[in-house]
């Protein structure tokens, strides 16, 4: 008890005196003049930042933008210049008038829209839907005799000649 | 004759200002030195930071009437400026900090001996200052000066007045530390 008492009044007095140091420092007098050489320095500096400045007008305020009249006519000659430039540039723009009708492109590979692009190498693919027609009774006599033909081919085939609606749904 | 009117106004404003400060000078300069000289431990580089101090309120000088305590905000100043310049500049030398002391640290009433002694100690403790963390040393160093309360502290380094006083708890426990056990902290 009296170790650790000891302990923590050393450690309290070792404190006490490093910051008689930090205080010691904190009272050292100023250099003699400081004020002056500070005032000096104040009076040396620009007080105000630096402007780039018209090359008529007068430091003491009375330069010739002063005059109302003046300063009506310059404000009124801006915006004569801007309101110049945007009709110029108005009258230069030509609006291109919206189109009545489109003209769609010929339509290309028959009735389905669909193309080979020009492409050199073609995927077989599955035959075609076949659309029923009204047909004449010389077409009956034709599709009595390619029916059998039909059934001869692939079941595949033959499944998607039966599925595939008349007009398919796009995916 | 309306503008003949507000010119002369600017101007006097003008002046009013420049008196304001010329007053601030005089009032506070050589506490606002004392502060820089404790961070910098230099004579010419608080010298200068003083009146980079004033060069700054010179060019917000049209907010000084917004200032309720000018003191703590020119020690607000003066702090900032002066922790930035320690910053940028490379660590000191112990031996320029004991050179520098022995010039400004008065002399009466000790012998030359005493007077060594009394630099080796001083030296000591700064350097066991330096090693304190940086809010600890922060607030240990503006303790120092008694014009200032902990209250004032707290606004100069923007943290609340509980806060100052537990860092100046930690930092005294910590100082005693390293000047007993210098090794005992790194």
């Amino acid at each position: 008890m009296s170790a650790s008492f000891q302990n923590e009044f050393d450690r309290d007095r070792v404190a006490a005196e490093a910051e008689k140091t930090l205080r010691l420092i904190a009272t050292l007098p100023a250099p003699k003049g400081i004020e002056t050489r500070v005032k000096g320095r104040l009076q040396a500096a620009p007080s105000r930042p630096y402007v780039i400045e018209w090359p008529f007008s007068s430091r003491d305020g009375s330069g010739w933008m002063r005059g109302s009249g003046i300063r009506a006519a310059a404000a009124a000659a801006i915006v004569l210049i801007v309101a110049g430039g945007g009709w110029g540039v108005y009258s230069r723009t030509h609006v291109a008038q919206a189109p009545t009708a489109l003209v769609a492109p010929a339509a290309q590979g028959g009735a389905s829209g669909f193309t080979g692009a020009n492409a050199t190498r073609k995927p077989q693919t599955v035959v075609g839907p076949v659309v029923p027609t009204q047909s004449t009774p010389a077409q009956k006599t034709n599709s009595a005799k390619i029916a059998p033909a039909l059934h001869r081919k692939s079941r595949h085939q033959s499944i998607a000649v039966k599925t595939v609606p008349a007009t398919p749904a796009v995916q | 004759m309306e503008i003949v009117e507000s010119t002369v106004h600017e101007e006097a404003c003008r002046q009013a200002q420049e008196e304001a400060l010329s007053a601030l000078v005089d009032q506070y300069a050589t506490t606002l030195y004392r502060v820089a000289f404790s961070v910098l431990r230099n004579q010419s580089d608080a010298e200068d930071a003083v009146q980079e101090t004033f060069l700054r309120v010179l060019r917000h000088r049209e907010t000084l009437g917004e200032i309720r305590d000018h003191r703590v905000w020119l020690i607000r100043i003066v702090w900032n400026i002066v922790l930035d310049r320690k910053r940028r500049a490379k660590t000191r030398p112990e031996t320029d900090d004991v050179a520098e002391l022995a010039r400004v640290l008065p002399a009466t009433g000790l012998n030359a001996e005493e007077r060594a002694a009394a630099l080796q100690h001083h030296a000591h403790v700064l350097a066991s200052v330096e090693k304190l963390p940086a809010r600890e040393r922060e607030v240990m160093m503006l303790s120092a000066f008694e014009e200032l309360s902990s209250v004032e502290i707290a606004s100069v380094l923007g943290v609340t007045e509980s806060s100052v006083r537990s860092r100046l708890f930690r930092a005294r426990n910590l100082l005693a530390e390293l000047l007993q056990h210098p090794r005992s902290i790194r």
